[in-house]
């Protein structure tokens, strides 16, 4: 990219994603749309997005995504802010839009849960992660993004494929809301 | 209970239905209508093979702008003008996928049947991409109690469906619905596992679920159906030769499942649905020669034919399982050695036949065919009388028609030396060699002095002990497998003839039809035994064991290796259930179509042509 370029004024729009209680499986699949990233980029600035950009908070952005279920309180705050400082929040997946196999916890109680998988299935040093130790507090259920915040666009699926996550962007670049329906709307 | 209108002539109904002019008949559901016309109506709990309670709510139709029904429940009306895709229908039936969805664990990505699934279509279909509704998540456990069945209940949209099929299909009600509203769920019996209850197996629950709640083992995670190629064949492993739907994918198979809109309504048994596809005995891929280990198919049949050049007498024994263009290559090229053969089940045939012809002009003159014309006459049947009621094991399908007949009203008789197999369903149970013996005496009195000794003979005794086959209109008597004594068929067929009843004589398998073959009597000691086995199993083998003992060599001739192929002197391979062609006759005298399902990757491609050249190209044509 030449000086000249650089100096001129960037009005891609601009995307921030997150993942919240995922498995970053829609972000790997996202990374799918291959070579059409490049094209891509033309139009759409990443401000945040953990595969591809160093960031780790929730920048202010016209477009932004999030993936995963709420699962802990960090997420809430995520995701408030994610609404706060985004023009349009996407659901990305089954997890954002309908719960997901996160939510299969939902009916163990949190804390034996913990417990179980810390203490009991861990060796001698391991520490529970709650009490005193600086991580954040698992809620009592995983819920949708939308239990929580606004949500203008849901893509379900497990991942959805790339070419619907790609597509979401690009309607919504055109201004216009995502039809994701038929094929391009799936559960696996 | 819409179905039984369908074949009715009536007066024509004229509607329309999403603005087309529908012509219906009267008496049919709007569903039924709406299909003919190919316009589609969203269904759910819809079965074709069942009968409708509209429970699920997808097919609501706006009628008349005014109200809405369920298509599958509501019969056509001259005049009606119905819409299927409204705004607030569609609306309706997503508010209802929405309460379904929030109910359970509907995730399809870690499901079994995730694309081959009704649920999921009509999520996609209603645009289900977000759920208003809390998550109302119940803590069911997986039911693996049953080898071949699993019941995951956290997929359940309690559509009944497989209610509904063990009820009306199988005539079993294993699965029932227990508690009401949410507490609502399905159960097997009064409330046990699956596999400790009176489910028979027969996976007719799984072919009906449309969801991942009930799902079959064997098959689990295999391939998707919009994957796999389906062929249709007939089953070999009792003689009612039900249609199969074998599923495959890259040249093995997915899973078996019955024909819906066939007569059996997508049934079969364990045997068919599973035990098909459980044979895990190592497969017989070359020609072996004791002393010489596997050696090429000419050495072998050249081996073959030398025994059975120099020997004097031969025993040839041949699977029941074959096709029958297979049996009579096998008797042909067997005859060209002189030897004598048996197929299971050829002798009681062919008594059969004899006693038939003679037995039934002396009962009555106009008795004409006594052969039923298929195992699903028994439907229609207002008695039945059951000789030997082991066929709930050897013929499961036929059981479910004898119970459903039951059920339906029909008066049942069991005659059985052992226990009552019918036990509740049952109307009488008659020990046969108690009451039984003097009807069978009467009869053979009957039969071998003259039509005369029957006035003499104490009718009424007769007669009392089948009152129900005398009064009713239709009646059918049914011949288990171990019915083979001569008084006994005798018996049974003098009833049919004077009660005017049907048979349906239901020997151990298929090709025991084949007309005078393999009815010969086995020398005691011979020099040679031939064994066809093919893939015969357990307690199908003992006949041959018992003839391999007696011999100096043994050839056999077979799919899978087993205790007799391990006693003979040189082994055959031979084609798999799913490799045969040919046809079979069953039960009721029809000849069904065995249909090649994959090619075979043994060293052999044809049971005949090893026949054939076994015989020195005595036989025929050869075909696969």
């Amino acid at each position: 990219m030449s000086q000249a370029t650089a100096q001129t004024e960037d009005d891609r729009a601009t995307v921030a994603t997150v993942c919240l209680g995922g498995c970053s499986g829609c972000h790997m699949e996202f990374l799918n749309i291959d070579h059409d990233l490049v094209d891509l980029l033309e139009d759409v600035k990443f401000e945040a997005s953990h595969m591809i950009v160093d960031e780790k908070g929730v920048p202010e952005a016209d477009i932004g995504i999030a993936e995963g279920v709420v699962t802990n309180e960090e997420n809430i705050e995520v995701a408030e802010e994610l609404r706060e400082n985004c023009d349009t929040v996407v659901a990305w997946g089954d997890c954002a839009a309908l719960r997901g196999i996160m939510s299969l916890r939902n009916d163990d109680d949190p804390d034996e849960m913990i417990d179980e998988v810390y203490l009991d299935k861990a060796d001698e040093e391991s520490e529970s992660p709650r009490d005193d130790v600086p991580v954040p507090a698992l809620l009592e259920d995983a819920r949708p993004l939308d239990e929580y915040i606004d949500v203008d666009v849901y893509i379900p699926g497990c991942p959805p494929d790339a070419e619907v996550m790609a597509h979401g962007i690009e309607a919504l670049l055109e201004g216009e809301q995502p039809e994701i329906v038929d094929e391009k709307l799936q559960y696996d | 209970m819409s179905k039984a209108t369908q074949s009715e002539a009536e007066p024509g109904v004229a509607l329309e239905i999403n603005g087309q002019d529908v012509q219906a008949r009267e008496g049919q559901t709007i569903l039924e209508a709406a299909r003919e016309a190919d316009i589609e109506i969203p269904t759910l709990c819809e079965h074709e093979p069942l009968t409708n309670v509209g429970g699920c709510r997808m097919c609501l139709v706006e009628i008349d702008g005014k109200r809405t029904e369920t298509a599958c429940t509501t019969t056509v009306q001259d005049g009606m003008e119905i819409e299927v895709d409204t705004d607030d229908l569609w609306d309706h039936r997503r508010t209802i996928l929405e309460l379904m969805f929030s109910e359970q664990n509907h995730y399809c990505m870690y499901c079994e049947m995730e694309g081959d699934c009704e649920l999921e279509d009509l999520f996609n279909e209603a645009g289900l991409d977000a759920c208003e509704y809390p998550l109302e998540y119940n803590d069911i456990d997986v039911d693996t109690s049953h080898s071949e069945i699993t019941l995951d209940l956290d997929r359940c949209v309690l559509c009944g469906r497989c209610v509904r099929t063990c009820d009306e299909v199988v005539g079993n009600d294993t699965l029932t619905f227990k508690d009401r509203g949410l507490e609502t769920e399905i159960v097997a019996d009064d409330g046990v596992a699956l596999g400790e209850s009176s489910c028979i197996s027969c996976g007719a629950c799984a072919q009906a679920c449309p969801t991942g709640a009930i799902y079959t083992n064997q098959s689990a995670y295999r391939g998707r159906e919009e994957e796999c190629d389906v062929v249709t064949t007939a089953c070999t492993e009792c003689s009612l030769g039900c249609e199969l739907e074998v599923y495959t994918n890259s040249g093995r198979i997915v899973k078996i499942e019955g024909v819906e809109d066939g007569a059996d309504a997508g049934q079969l048994c364990e045997m068919g649905r599973f035990g098909l596809l459980g044979d895990s005995r190592e497969r017989i891929d070359e020609p072996s020669v004791r002393g010489d280990g596997t050696v090429d198919t000419e050495t072998a049949i050249e081996r073959a034919r030398e025994s059975l050049e120099d020997a004097e007498t031969i025993n040839a024994v041949a699977s029941s399982r074959l096709p029958t263009e297979v049996t009579e290559a096998f008797a042909a090229s067997m005859d060209a050695y002189d030897a004598s053969l048996e197929v299971p089940g050829a002798k009681r045939a062919a008594d059969e036949r004899r006693i038939a012809e003679k037995v039934a002009p002396l009962f009555n003159e106009h008795a004409g065919n006594l052969r039923a014309s298929g195992p699903e006459a028994v439907l229609d049947a207002e008695a039945v009388a059951v000789f030997d009621t082991s066929i709930v094991d050897t013929h499961p399908v036929a059981a479910s028609y004898v119970r459903r007949a039951a059920k339906d009203g029909a008066t049942l008789v069991s005659v059985d030396a052992d226990e009552d197999r019918f036990a509740s369903k049952s109307d009488a149970s008659i020990e046969s060699g108690s009451a039984l013996s003097r009807l069978t005496e009467d009869s053979v009195e009957v039969v071998e002095d003259d039509a005369s000794a029957l006035a003499d003979s104490d009718t009424e005794t007769l007669i009392n002990a089948v009152p129900a086959l005398e009064d009713g209109g239709i009646s059918i008597i049914i011949l288990g497998p171990e019915i083979e004594e001569e008084d006994t068929l005798i018996n049974a067929y003098a009833l049919a003839a004077m009660t005017d009843s049907k048979v349906l004589s239901l020997p151990d398998r298929v090709n025991s039809f084949v007309d005078g073959i393999g009815a010969d009597d086995l020398h005691d000691d011979a020099e040679v035994a031939y064994l066809f086995a093919a893939d015969d199993r357990e307690d199908d083998l003992d006949r041959m064991v018992e003839v391999a003992r007696t011999a100096d060599t043994v050839i056999v001739q077979a799919t899978r290796e087993s205790i007799l192929t391990k006693a003979a002197d040189i082994v055959l391979p031979s084609l798999d259930w799913f490799e045969r062609s040919g046809t079979v006759t069953d039960a009721s005298g029809t000849d069904r179509e065995l249909a090649r399902v994959l090619d075979p990757r043994v060293a052999i491609d044809s049971d005949r042509e090893v026949l054939s050249e076994l015989a020195e190209g005595d036989i025929l044509e050869v075909k696969p």
